[in-house]
């Protein structure tokens, strides 16, 4: 739309119509299947926003998708299409596992940063080798990252078999890290601050997902990297003209966006299960993809749609706990749609909108004339 | 009286908050020659692009043939007649003129093609209008104005009634003009309207039946090009009129210093896995540039003095030789880059026509720093967005650049505006050696004027310009030495003023035909 005063049609008006068209095929698919359905709206909004421990939960969610969402988004407006996503995450919980049990027992204050630092580069370089592929051997990044999923989680499966496997444990699972090594929880941290809140995953790493969006803000916007970021997402031909070189863009570029996905991992293993599975990474490198495309790759829808795919997460599962005939698959339905209708169908209702919106200021100014 | 061919009435259209076509009403009287001339962002090109669908209209009607027709899409246009001749269209390199035509044409059916008919049809229109090539060249083994004689011919193969020629610059060159004029008169003959969008204003005068001059998006005049002289049209059109003016006119320099000197530079290109043909595209280039110079490269294209000017602003290596640029000496293998080049006080500016000195995405006060950007402080420094909003409101100032929106994205400014910002880019860091490549394409001949008094300044202050062109007035006016190129050689230098421009005309074409 080129018209004035039209831009909030694609940044506002578009997305919400996008999720309502969603909800409504939701809607009736569970129609169909039998379910009352303001019952199960009710079911869903309660179950994520209804009480402390499903707003906790929500969150908790919310901080994968933040992250995922971001790494996607950076590597968008270089002109890549990271969907490698799972496999830098997996390599993140691996790094972060890796330097809390191999540093079990020193402070937390150290810790901290040393096991954000492990995680960062395990995913970081993950993220790199299909970045030299894709720079200086002009392999294709798409293909790339997807292969290297499937590596990760089959390195992670090997390692699990094997070297980090606990010696007590029958299932696959590496040894627990001491709860003096993990991330303090909001319940703890706010304690601190005198106010009592319900316990839940939601850890400080949530902080960081927020920290992590305005870096992100200032990195695209207001730097220099930033800017040849841009220049090489929008037209390689005028960056190469400026001097801009797109090896070195690309290199930079994977590792960052590697790195703020695999804080998944964070978030997962030192935030809330303790210890390493082969499971972990539940499809949210994927939903990165998603939640970027609904967020417009700018950090600040990202948090938004981070928020809201963790409340779908979150109210998902508790509906699938009440209505045993669907089980599991509802979350994954709900998921499905939204992402249909934000992501792969997002600019179908433009035209149709576009259409309202000129006869509607149309027939506005008419009135006025007249 | 016959309805017009084509009508445009009360057209409105607006890029963001900027009204870029004001109630514009143009008819296109059938078996005419309209040209339509004005400032750089006058609203020509967006006027065109509506034409043939390339843009929605916000308020509007379009009457073809006295119909009312909807043209929201190039096919809808294609199928009223209305066929467009674009600054840059995409070909198939490797696929005949014939493949290329046929692609994409409704006729064919979805299975196999129906060659024959139309290659036959082709022929004949071929023959009816005098294009000379085979139906079966590649398009890669075609000239710039060649392919355009190809596109006119695809738009006259799909039956086009209204051809739109925007810009055809490379038919416009001295050596093709008289053979576009002999095609247009022939095309007019058939009932063929054309509409013609150009900066260069004899052409249009000595072509047109009637000619329409436009301003800040809409037609302030109408004129009948023989009852107006050249100087009163370019007065209409830009309200006074207009001299360009010439390099010879200046003092003798005494305190001139050797700018840049090239030793025995070639490029030779190796052919894939070691064999093939091992071409030199550039052979023994020895050029002396001093200080308060401008030199004009010429030569056909491909000759190589393009090429000679990305290795200079550092896009692009070379394999032997020596370039001494203020004194410091660079081999092929401590070639400086862009980077090191602007540092080293060397700036360059792209052909106007590729549009890739800026980034169309981004808004022009960040394609103001695009190139620059490294010298803002550290990596992490943080852009100061405000800051550089004011330069850049300074520069379009400076430089006339409309509309005076430093928010606005650089796509929506008109080409002619674009070339005028990149340049105030370039020139606003000084540089010591400035390259330009086909400074003045797509820009109107106003916009030139004043180009060419700052390119003058930058040489009084010491700069040493050097540029390729394919205007040969252009490099009569701007230059004050003229070198030759051919096949990667130099092969001769003269001084401007004992040239003129038929003796320069005259060695390019000595040139050709000695190929």
């Amino acid at each position: 739309m080129n018209n004035k005063s039209g831009w909030w049609l694609n940044v506002i008006v578009l997305p919400v119509a996008n999720i309502c068209l969603a909800f409504l095929a939701c809607v009736v698919v569970l129609f169909a299947l039998g379910i009352n359905i303001s019952d199960a709206i009710m079911q869903i909004y309660q179950g994520a926003f209804g009480s402390q421990e499903g707003r906790g939960y929500t969150l908790y969610y919310a901080t994968n998708f933040i992250f995922s969402g971001l790494g996607v988004a950076l590597a968008w407006h270089a002109g890549l299409f990271n969907i490698g996503g799972e496999g830098q995450a997996t390599l993140g919980g691996l790094g972060v596992t890796i330097a809390c049990l191999s540093l079990d027992g020193i402070s937390l204050w150290l810790l901290l940063p040393l096991s954000m630092i492990s995680c960062a580069l395990f995913s970081g370089l993950w993220a790199l080798i299909p970045a030299w592929l894709n720079a200086y051997r002009g392999s294709h990044i798409v293909i790339s990252t997807i292969m290297f999923n499937l590596i990760a989680s089959s390195l992670l499966v090997y390692l699990l078999a094997g070297v980090l496997k606990a010696p007590d444990q029958m299932s696959a699972v590496s040894n627990t890290i001491s709860t003096d090594s993990a991330l303090p929880t909001m319940k703890q941290l706010l304690a601190l601050l005198d106010i009592n809140i319900a316990a839940t995953p939601l850890n400080i790493s949530f902080i960081f997902a927020l920290i992590a969006s305005v870096w992100l803000y200032f990195y695209l916007w207001h730097t220099r990297l930033g800017f040849e970021t841009r220049v090489i997402g929008f037209n390689e031909k005028s960056a190469n003209f400026a001097g801009i070189s797109r090896q070195r863009i690309v290199i930079i570029t994977m590792l960052l966006s590697g790195a703020l996905i695999g804080f998944i991992g964070l978030n997962e293993i030192q935030g809330n299960s303790h210890q390493l599975n082969d499971e972990f990474v539940a499809g949210f490198g994927f939903s990165g993809i998603a939640v970027a495309l609904m967020g417009r790759n700018n950090p600040l829808g990202i948090i938004v749609a981070s928020i809201l795919f963790g409340g779908l997460y979150q109210g998902g599962s508790e509906l699938a706990f009440n209505e045993e005939s669907v089980g599991n698959n509802i979350i994954f339905l709900i998921q499905g749609l939204v992402v249909l209708f934000c992501g792969a169908l997002q600019w179908m209702l433009k035209p149709t909108l576009e259409h309202w919106y000129s006869t509607f200021s149309h027939s506005n100014s008419k009135n006025k004339a007249a | 009286m016959l309805s017009p061919a084509l009508q445009l009435k009360n057209i409105v259209k607006y890029y963001q908050q900027v009204r870029a076509l004001d109630n514009v009403s143009i008819d296109i009287a059938p078996g005419s020659i309209h040209g339509i001339i004005g400032e750089n962002g006058a609203g020509k090109s967006t006027l065109l692009k509506i034409a043939y669908g390339l843009l929605a209209i916000d308020d509007g009607e379009i009457f073809v043939d006295g119909v009312k027709v909807n043209i929201d899409t190039p096919q809808q246009a294609v199928k009223h007649g209305i066929g467009m001749l674009h600054q840059s269209t995409s070909w198939l390199e490797k696929r005949s003129i014939i493949d290329n035509i046929i692609l994409g044409d409704s006729n064919q059916s979805w299975v196999g093609r129906n060659d024959v008919s139309a290659r036959f049809e082709l022929e004949q229109l071929c023959r009816e209008f005098g294009f000379s090539f085979s139906l079966d060249t590649l398009i890669s083994a075609l000239d710039y104005s060649q392919r355009q004689l190809v596109d006119i011919l695809r738009s006259l193969y799909r039956g086009a009634k209204v051809l739109i020629l925007d810009e055809p610059t490379a038919l416009l060159s001295s050596s093709q003009s008289s053979h576009l004029i002999e095609l247009l008169s022939l095309l007019k003959m058939q009932g063929v309207s054309i509409v013609i969008v150009a900066h260069k204003l004899a052409i249009l005068h000595q072509l047109c039946d009637v000619i329409s001059v436009m301003s800040q998006g809409m037609v302030i005049a109408q004129v009948n090009p023989r009852n107006i002289t050249m100087g009163a049209l370019s007065k209409l059109m830009i309200g006074r009129e207009i001299t360009l003016p010439h390099s010879r006119v200046k003092k003798s320099i005494d305190h001139r210093v050797e700018r840049l000197k090239v030793t025995n530079l070639s490029i030779k290109t190796r052919g894939r896995f070691g064999f093939g043909r091992d071409a030199l595209r550039l052979f023994d280039i020895d050029l002396t540039v001093q200080s308060h110079e401008i030199t004009a490269l010429v030569g056909l294209p491909n000759s190589g003095h393009e090429l000679l000017l990305e290795v200079l602003s550092g896009h692009r290596g070379f394999t032997a030789g020596r370039i001494t640029m203020n004194k410091k000496r660079f081999k092929p293998s401590n070639h400086y880059g862009v980077k090191q080049a602007h540092k080293m006080a060397i700036a360059s500016a792209p052909d106007p026509l590729l549009g890739i000195g800026l980034v169309k995405e981004l808004p022009m006060y960040e394609s103001a720093l695009l190139g620059y950007h490294q010298h803002l402080s550290s990596d992490i420094s943080f852009f100061k967005d405000s800051l550089y909003i004011r330069r850049c409101r300074d520069m379009m100032k400076l430089w006339d650049v409309r509309p005076v929106l430093p928010e606005l994205r650089s796509g929506y400014f008109s080409g002619g505006n674009q070339q005028k910002m990149i340049l105030a880019r370039e020139l606003s860091h000084n540089p010591d050696l400035l390259l330009l490549s086909q400074p003045s394409h797509g820009v109107d001949v106003g916009a030139t004027e004043s180009i060419y008094k700052r390119l003058f300044k930058l040489r009084e202050q010491g700069g040493s310009i050097m540029f390729c062109s394919t205007d040969l007035d252009e490099v009569m006016s701007l230059s004050d030495r003229v070198v030759l190129f051919e096949q990667g050689q130099i092969i001769g230098q003269y001084k401007t003023q004992d040239l003129t421009k038929n003796e320069l005309s005259l060695m390019l074409i000595n040139e050709a035909a000695c190929e």
